[in-house]
């Protein structure tokens, strides 16, 4: 029954998301249904009754003119869309988040770079070591970046043409998209705890008055290094999240492959204006930003806070403002 | 032995369909299995052929469809009944077959061709 349903999907997946084409949808799967439950009781094995439903099927280019989509059929670009496979989205899964790993390993190597020329600087080493440290670790770094980009270019054709994925395929991303929502939850908390936490050590070692740098340059090593996990933990898990976005937002939600996954259907909205967009795309990072450095110049944790109710204010002023899309 | 050219009986299902709606209102399914017992399974109409016909018939007002469920009531399908419209296209229909029938059956050979002579 799975069958019979994703072959009538994928013979509809390109079609425009009209009513007529959803009622024939619906009118043709029930006769498939009552066709397929009838050769069933008449003691026809499963794959028999697929056989027979399928090949009765018949040819939707006989519909085109009910279903109003003559042009459509004929100008061809019905048959240029290429559909991966289940099998193709599960190794592109699977790469990009080899990939998703890759990146993140490159960008802590990046940020934790410095942490040794840090530690060195307060010892008796000479700090040639830590140059040459950080020289490696950023090389590292980019050799990660470059190798991985290369490797992904083989799934530049997924954003690049024309694809689609079917019902089967839509159903196990989605499923993915699911079951992955914990641990994404799970590694953008434990991130966003080791940035607060990060700064602790530096506030400790200066409380409990060790003298010399050696100890203020550790807390310096630490904060880098918690944050470099962190980092690393978001780049892990927004990645894999987006690479099952790119998938679930290659059907076009005007053709009718665009209802498999309804919940993903719904675009963000975005500002007419485009300078108002983008204003509000860096609207609250600058926001979190005025609040870092005007709480950490200043020490004046007691009254920065006022930074938040404004700038929630502001933001609902300018979302009624300015009309969204 | 060859198959029915659908080119040839294309213009022959709606006649098919609507001599089954004549008797009682049906659904997709069930006209397609009548029409291939009473043809003796020479002839099987085809799911995308079926919903054809029944929108195009129902556009030009010789059917109409209504929701309804069989005598268990366990799934609401589409039925289909024939109109007044129905009727009278179909006995045209029948008309215009006997006088086709009439016609091509002139230049139909009785006896099996032989091959060969002069």
């Amino acid at each position: 029954m799975e069958t019979i349903r994703n072959y009538l999907e994928t013979m509809f997946a390109q079609l425009p998301n009209s009513p007529q084409v959803l009622h024939a949808k619906d009118e043709l799967w029930n006769m498939m249904e009552d066709k397929y439950n009838e050769l069933i009781q008449e003691g026809k094995s499963d794959n028999e009754a697929i056989a027979i439903v399928i090949s009765e099927f018949g040819n939707l280019n006989e519909l085109s003119e009910e279903l109003g989509i003559t042009g459509f059929m004929s100008d061809g670009s019905f048959e240029k869309v290429r559909t991966l496979s289940l099998q193709e989205a599960k190794d592109y899964i699977r790469n990009y988040k080899a990939h998703a790993f890759r990146i993140a390993l490159g960008v802590l190597l990046c940020i934790c770079s410095p942490v040794p020329t840090v530690i060195i600087s307060g010892s008796a080493f000479p700090e040639v070591v830590g140059v040459m440290c950080l020289l490696i670790l950023i090389t590292c770094g980019v050799a990660l970046f470059v190798s991985s980009g290369i490797i992904m270019s083989k799934w530049e054709f997924i954003t690049k043409e024309a694809c689609t994925i079917d019902f089967a395929t839509a159903q196990y991303v989605h499923n993915e998209k699911e079951n992955s929502r914990t641990s994404h939850a799970i590694y953008n908390t434990i991130g966003v705890v080791l940035c607060i936490v990060s700064i602790f050590p530096l506030i400790l070692l200066d409380e409990m008055n060790f003298v010399g740098a050696f100890y203020e340059n550790i807390g310096a090593a630490i904060l880098l290094f918690l944050v470099s996990i962190a980092v690393f933990l978001f780049i892990i898990s927004n990645m894999s999240q987006s690479c099952l976005d790119v998938l679930l937002k290659l059907n076009g939600t005007q053709t009718v492959s665009g209802h498999y996954v309804p919940s993903q259907e719904g675009k963000v909205p975005t500002f007419k204006n485009p300078v108002v967009n983008w204003i509000m795309s860096v609207y609250w990072p600058t926001a979190t930003c005025l609040y870092l450095s005007w709480s950490f110049l200043t020490f004046d944790w007691h009254i920065s806070w006022i930074i938040w109710p404004l700038a929630g204010i502001l933001s609902a002023a300018i979302n009624n403002i300015c009309d969204k899309n | 032995m060859t198959g029915i050219s659908s080119d040839v009986i294309r213009g022959y299902n709606d006649t098919m369909i609507l001599f089954l709606l004549l008797e009682k209102p049906s659904y997709g399914y069930e006209i397609s299995k009548q029409i291939k017992s009473l043809s003796q399974e020479k002839y099987v109409i085809k799911e995308t052929t079926l919903y054809s016909a029944f929108t195009r018939m129902e556009k030009n007002g010789y059917i109409q469809s209504f929701s309804g469920s069989d005598e268990t009531g366990s799934k609401r399908r589409t039925y289909y009944r024939i109109t007044e419209e129905g009727i009278a296209y179909y006995k045209a229909r029948c008309e215009e077959w006997h006088l086709t029938k009439e016609v091509v059956e002139k230049f139909i050979l009785k006896e099996e061709l032989s091959h060969g002579n002069n």
